[in-house]
């Protein structure tokens, strides 16, 4: 093969991938970028593994206080499988933004060095088969266009058959109707309902045993326990003299207390919301990479994927400032 | 038969609506119940959140076991998407190899023994290392 039919080949196949040179992938690797970002946040897991802990401290010195402690030993475990599942998540999100990342600038070297062999082949050729300097540099320009284009191409091509097999599984896992999603929606969610609700109970039964409800000192001061069940389990039953009201101090300390624990858990519902936002979000956003697998370096895609971007970035932030 | 993520999400969910109906009882009638009904009350609203909480744990662990296939799936397109990116990454070493083989035909096509042997040296340790990586 002579060293013009090489380079009428090489024009060939410059032509042939230039169109796939066209492809973008930006937009794709953002999504990626933040979606590795979102998937590695697992802070609403150890609030729900920690959960029996804190109800704990409702039931201090009482028979149930046993029964939430072998509970938090059990989620302990459970948490470690979730956080394993998001970590696979997330490996899978840094293998797409790696995949996605643009290789262009890495092949200018590469096509340097091949340049400069092919100038030392032709040096060694008979004067006569020598090719000029500006038809070398002319074929080095075209190798680094189809080295381009064909890695893009073949980066394209290999991002599409990667996000058709993953897709299934990560909608069965992130998900509206997916399994991590069911669990954080439902399962994560009625326990800081439950957690609610102790706390309402705690509070309540401090506040009517201390006479700090309305008139019903009148009622309870019939019977002989008129003390909270943790408090009795503690000092043993006593009588206490129902005619002395609590101290300004105690009624106060004792809102304060109740409205600290209630914006503690306030908070923990807000960021399950975010986080619920967030799942949503990166399923939604893998839903699109798969229906548009064939065109994903297409600008029409970028401009769909870009809001979602956005809006990860905005919910991923929030989720960081209650790390 | 066996109980289902779904059917444990059922029970935890008739819990705690229990939970929630004795509570607010209680926040209703607080100032008229007698001691030993808010005892009872009292005790019924603490089984509940305990059995709600009890059976939300035994939920998540069988969607748990549910997650173990999909997560072992994705693990398989993880493997595919590395795989697809040392091939990319591989692009450079082939432009290398081919670099060294037209280095290898200058040097015999100009006779040069030394510059052969140069060349051909610096295309066994690419060659050994691709095989490495592959």
């Amino acid at each position: 093969m002579t060293s013009h039919s090489i380079l009428r080949k090489a024009a060939l196949f410059a032509l042939c991938f230039t169109i796939a040179s066209c492809t973008n992938l930006s937009e794709v690797n953002s999504w990626s970028q933040i979606s590795l970002e979102a998937t590695q946040y697992n802070q609403v897991v150890s609030t729900y593994a920690d959960t029996p802990r804190r109800l704990a401290r409702y039931d201090h010195f009482l028979p149930a206080e046993n029964d939430w402690l072998a509970q938090a030993d059990i989620r302990d475990a459970q948490a470690e499988s979730l956080k394993q599942l998001l970590s696979v998540v997330s490996d899978y999100m840094s293998a797409l933004e790696a995949l996605s990342t643009d290789t262009t600038p890495t092949t200018t070297q590469d096509v340097k060095t091949l340049n400069d062999s092919f100038g030392r082949l032709n040096t060694a050729l008979p004067a006569n088969k020598q090719v000029s300097k500006a038809t070398l540099n002319a074929a080095g320009s075209i190798l680094q266009t189809v080295l381009d284009a064909s890695k893009k191409a073949y980066q394209a091509k290999q991002i599409a058959l990667v996000i058709e097999s993953a897709n299934p599984n990560l909608q069965t896992i992130l998900g509206e109707q997916g399994d991590l999603y069911k669990i954080v929606n439902e399962d994560f969610r009625r326990d800081l309902e439950l957690e609610s609700l102790k706390q309402n109970s705690h509070y309540r039964d401090f506040k009517a045993d201390g006479n700090l409800i309305g008139d019903k000192s009148d009622k309870k001061s019939k019977d002989n326990n008129p003390l909270p069940k943790c408090v009795e389990k503690m000092v043993g039953p006593c009588e206490i003299d129902k005619s002395q009201k609590p101290s300004r101090a105690a009624v106060e300390a004792l809102e304060e207390w109740q409205a600290i624990r209630k914006s503690e858990n306030a908070k923990r519902k807000h960021v399950l919301e975010v986080y619920l936002s967030v799942l949503k979000n990166v399923a939604k956003g893998h839903q699109k990479l798969y229906d548009n697998r064939n065109k994903l370096g297409s600008k029409k895609f970028a401009n769909e994927l870009a809001p979602l971007v956005i809006s990860l970035r905005k919910q991923v932030t929030i989720l960081a400032t209650f790390n | 038969m066996q109980l289902t993520a779904e059917d444990a999400r059922d029970i935890a969910d008739a819990l705690i609506e229990g939970a929630k109906v004795t509570n607010n009882y209680l926040d209703d009638n607080i100032n008229t119940i007698s001691r030993s009904d808010y005892d009872r009350l009292f005790e019924s609203l603490n089984s509940l959140i305990q059995a709600a909480s009890s059976v939300t744990t035994v939920a998540v662990g069988l969607a748990i076991d549910d997650l173990k296939n999909p997560a072992s799936e994705l693990k398989t397109a993880i493997g595919n998407a590395n795989k697809a990116l040392s091939t990319l990454k591989a692009v450079s070493k082939v432009s290398g190899i081919v670099s060294s083989l037209t280095d290898l035909a200058a040097g015999v096509i100009a006779k040069h023994p030394r510059a052969v042997a140069k060349a051909a040296r610096s295309l066994a340790t690419l060659v050994a290392d691709q095989g490495n990586d592959a």
